[in-house]
């Protein structure tokens, strides 16, 4: 797949789910039903109905796990791929993007604490132990974005102010929300960091554009693996061996570097990989990356194991 | 009789990396130069040399020229590598890869936090304080170590040699633009006077001409001029877009912008107004400045943005110096010049012309009637050769060629022509001459075609228009009856290397000398400071320059110096930057505050702004005028950049700069 083409597959995939659970789907994103006594449910609501009935209620544990295993397999996709809050912020970068510049000037924030997050996560469960429900579910952006128009019908309550003032914390931050305080998505980022299928990044070729990193609304660094190809050991002692140590911070002497030393460094790279707890396998890195759209423009598409590999 | 050869091995950025057999008495130099074929990127000059590898030393400038005794393992490094980095990673070398190295406790305690200090030199966390520890880990020494503590030799012969480079990190600058952590992009870490690249070319792109410039002027008051004029600019050494092919050609971008913008104001001046450059609020100071040349009109500039009172003294009758008198009119329209220095005036800056220091002003009556006063005098006087027949007439330096031209526009210069030096001054006046007239012009430098100090660019445009290019030769004598009619010229035979791979000095071989005929005989061999009216004023000067032991200030209170009169600096954008930093330091020495000046449209837009699209193209071809018209006018030959090429050369900009972010 062409790096674009993926962005367009992210979207067309944001477009499906936020119809299906905002609106077709009776039962909203929260549980839905997949035909018989099938649920797909939120893992955190699950999750705090446990804590809330304090007993193990198999049939909804079941389909609380559904989403975690899909996680476990995929890293965050929700995040990027699903979440109808998610789409909402991805869709109104614009405007956000345009208040936030208006803002620039004003008190300097520094919001970027991703382990706040956790906290929220502890607070939430805490919560639904004390008042034996699933509290934090009636304020939830992601449930309220599902729950508040749709085939079910209109809501009205208090709860539709959740989505605009949640969402006017993006004039903060890019996915603000998503990376500081989302409950949800620090119970999947629990399990995204042992996820099968990995993100990889040209990192033997990468050319320090830092593309990636103004790409990633997570605020990630995906091009890190560079950081780490430059100290292996093994590198380090191949490229002195070669006689220029900093041949990776170098413009241009990745491509001239003899054969043998740039198989040794692509190999080295293909052990590293981008994704970690707070990536929301968006591939807006991959999309973004000149060295892959490079490598795109040569060979027609890119090398599936430069890019996807499980 | 024969003595054995010495078995050299030379890796790194060298042309031809290998083990090669030096003959007794070659040093280090000729087993890079000679053996190894120079340095591997023409774009840079040697850095250091690594001699006995990751837990060898860098060797010193004697060491060097010293003749090898023993094998030698030499790793060459180029100006484009960042020591501070390539010492980092040499000890993420030694601390982690054990091969044979146990050390002691001492200095693997020591390798570790020098790893540690040394990767934190390389980000935003670097503070001075890390230096001053980096220096005690590196002086860690223990007599009973089984490896001598050979893994910390690196960093503590680079500390020796190149203190500077690790204080400049210290203070979050690297100057070759490799640690990208401690900058906005590579192109603006390295313009001397830090012009937000990446903000311009957004500007151009989202077609907001006139803010282009503006943003470009904020920080350069002759972006135009710079557009024209920059030659092999530092922003482009280290380019990321050299990771595919060519470094982006980013001042025909800002001349394109200047082209658009006028357009669009309807007129170069009116397009050099804007909101975002004013004069600052008075602050009753007045500031006088000595010589109109880009360094002195800069300074003025910022200084009148900070509110000081200017008045710039120049002995010509026309302001700009070296861009007025200096730089032909093909290469730099006099138009753009003018406009630019019109500009600086119009922020309440006095330029007064023909008025020399020495002969109408002196600089103890400039210290009387102003608060400070900046001397950017310049390099206006041409070196001679000390040869018999150097005073005939006909033989003439090359600045006062260049400037009858630009004065009068013609001068006479015969048939042929015979340019001595290899610069791009004797570039441009060869260029020069052959306009005028001349139909065989010959440049005539001591150094061989690579070793020439004009920039390959200019020498390709030279011989497009017939010039001959003689290396490796010198002339001797020039001999005629009353007027300059021949010249006695003869080969050389280089010297040794000297680190800048250069042979020097050559020495003539005067038994092949040759009789060569010429009307006129140019001198281009490089230029001078004049220190005229300056000898009984007190100030403490070097052989060449006025000394100015750190920043701009001169052994004088109140007096600074900027330009080429203070370092050899050699092009309008250096010039620019030393008087920029001269302006600030002035302003500091007057306020006792560091102010700066900032620009809304600073730091806000990268070059990625907008959807992103990868273009494969290479660099835009400059289109130019046909060598054989051009010979026959003063036109400007770079016709600049049409809308569709600068389109693409826009979309070629692959680094998302911090723009924005920062």
């Amino acid at each position: 797949m062409k790096p674009r083409q993926l962005k367009i597959a992210r979207t067309a995939s944001q477009i499906v789910f936020f119809l299906l659970l905002a609106a077709l789907l009776v039962g909203t994103f929260c549980s839905v039903s997949l035909g018989g006594d099938y649920y797909l449910s939120c893992p955190l609501g699950v999750l705090q109905l446990t804590l809330g009935a304090r007993e193990m209620l198999v049939g909804a544990v079941v389909s609380g796990l559904l989403l975690i295993g899909l996680t476990l397999l995929l890293g965050r996709v929700f995040c990027g791929w699903i979440c109808p809050f998610g789409a909402l912020t991805d869709w109104l970068r614009k405007p956000l993007a345009r208040c936030r510049a208006a803002r620039a000037d004003g008190p300097a924030l520094h919001p970027d604490n991703k382990v706040l997050k956790y906290g929220v996560l502890g607070g939430v469960l805490l919560a639904a132990g004390i008042f034996r429900s699933p509290a934090f579910c009636t304020i939830c952006p992601v449930g309220t974005t599902c729950r508040t128009a749709g085939l079910q019908g209109v809501n009205f309550g208090l709860e539709t102010a959740t989505v605009p003032l949640i969402l006017s914390l993006e004039t903060v931050n890019r996915r603000f929300w998503c990376k500081v305080l989302c409950p949800i998505g620090a119970l999947l980022a629990v399990f995204a960091r042992f996820r099968l299928a990995k993100i990889r990044l040209p990192f033997a070729a990468c050319a320090g554009c830092n593309r990636c990193e103004q790409a990633c609304a997570m605020g990630n660094s995906p091009r890190q693996g560079h950081e780490c190809l430059k100290t292996d050991p093994t590198v380090l002692q191949a490229l002195i061996e070669y006689g220029v140590p900093d041949l990776l911070d170098r413009p241009g002497q990745y491509e001239r570097a003899p054969q043998p030393l740039r198989d040794l460094l692509d190999a080295k790279a293909g052990s590293l990989s981008v994704s970690g707890a707070e990536c929301t396998s968006c591939y807006s890195c991959v999309a973004a990356c000149p060295v892959l759209n490079r490598q795109a423009d040569k060979s027609g598409a890119v090398d599936q194991s430069a890019q996807i590999s499980a | 009789m024969a003595q054995e050869d010495i078995r050299v091995t030379v890796k790194g950025q060298v042309q031809k990396p290998g083990t090669y057999a030096a003959k007794a008495g070659e040093n280090m130099l000729d087993a890079v130069f000679a053996h190894a074929g120079g340095l591997a990127d023409s774009r840079f000059s040697l850095r250091a040399v690594l001699v006995g590898g990751a837990r060898g030393h860098f060797a010193a400038a004697d060491e060097l020229a010293a003749p090898l005794t023993s094998p030698a393992e030499l790793m060459v490094v180029d100006s484009g590598s960042c020591l501070v980095n390539f010492v980092r990673l040499l000890f993420a070398y030694n601390k982690t890869v054990q091969a044979g190295y146990g050390g002691c406790p001492a200095c693997r305690g020591a390798l570790a936090a020098g790893a540690r200090l040394l990767a934190r030199l390389c980000t935003p966390l670097r503070s001075a304080a890390d230096l001053t520890e980096l220096e005690r880990q590196a002086g860690v020494a223990n007599p009973a170590c089984p490896d001598q503590c050979s893994g910390l030799k690196p960093l503590a012969s680079a500390l020796d040699q190149w203190r500077e480079e690790f204080a400049e990190h210290a203070a979050g600058h690297c100057r070759a633009s490799i640690c990208a952590e401690l900058m906005l992009s590579p192109c603006n870490n390295a313009c001397p006077a830090d012009v937000d690249l990446p903000g311009t070319i957004a500007l151009t792109q989202l077609g907001r001409y006139t803010d282009a410039v503006a943003l470009g002027r904020h920080d350069n008051p002759f972006f135009l001029t710079c557009g024209h004029v920059c030659e092999e600019p530092p922003c482009q050494k280290n380019c990321k877009r050299l990771n595919f092919d060519d470094a982006i050609y980013s001042q025909s971008l800002h001349r394109y912008a200047g082209e658009k913008a006028a357009r669009a104001a309807g007129g170069l001046g009116k397009a050099l107004t804007h909101d975002t450059i004013r004069p600052g609020t008075k602050s009753g100071r007045k500031v006088a400045v000595a010589g109109a040349g880009p360094a002195g009109l800069a300074a003025a500039h910022f200084l009148a943005r900070l509110g000081h009172k200017v008045v710039v003294y120049d002995r010509n009758p026309k302001p700009g110096g070296m861009m007025t008198y200096g730089i032909p009119a093909y290469r730099l329209p006099p138009a753009t010049v003018e406009a630019e220095i019109a500009a600086i005036a119009a922020l309440g800056v006095e330029i007064r012309g023909g008025c020399a220091l020495g002969r109408n002003i002196t600089l103890s009556r400039l210290r009387e009637e102003y608060d400070a006063v900046l001397l950017a005098l310049g390099n206006g006087k041409s070196r001679s050769l000390g040869i018999p027949g150097e005073d005939l007439p006909g033989v003439i330096p090359a600045l006062d060629f260049l400037r009858q031209v630009a004065d009068t526009g013609a001068a006479e210069v015969g048939r042929r022509v015979l340019v001595v030096g290899g610069g791009n001054v004797a570039v441009d006046v060869a260029r020069t001459a052959r306009r005028l007239g001349a139909e065989h012009v010959v440049m005539m430098c001591v150094e061989d075609r690579f070793e020439m100090p004009a920039s390959p660019g200019e020498i390709q445009a030279a011989e497009d228009e017939g010039i001959t290019i003689s290396v490796l030769a010198v002339p001797l004598a020039f001999s005629g009856d009353g007027r300059v009619a021949g010249a006695l010229c003869t080969a050389i035979k280089p010297g040794p290397y000297d680190v800048l791979g250069r042979r020097w000095p050559p020495a003539p071989l005067r038994e092949a000398g040759r009789d060569e005929e010429y009307d006129t005989v140019i001198i281009a061999i490089g230029q001078m400071t004049e220190f005229d009216g300056l000898e009984d004023s007190g100030l403490a000067c070097t052989k060449v320059f006025i000394a100015c032991p750190d920043g701009h200030a001169t052994s004088l209170p109140g007096v600074f110096a900027a330009g080429d009169c203070a370092g050899a600096l050699n092009s309008v954008v250096k010039a620019v930057g030393s008087g920029k930093a001269a302006a600030f330091a002035i302003d500091r020495f007057l306020t006792g505050a560091g102010r700066k000046l900032n620009s809304p449209l600073r730091s806000k837009l990268g070059c990625s702004e907008g959807e992103y699209a990868w273009a494969a193209a290479r660099r835009a071809r400059m289109p130019e005028q046909d060598p054989a018209v051009r010979v026959g006018n003063f036109a400007p030959v770079e016709l600049g950049l049409d809308d569709s090429r600068a389109a693409a050369e826009m979309l070629r900009c692959i680094c998302a700069a911090k723009g924005g972010r920062q």
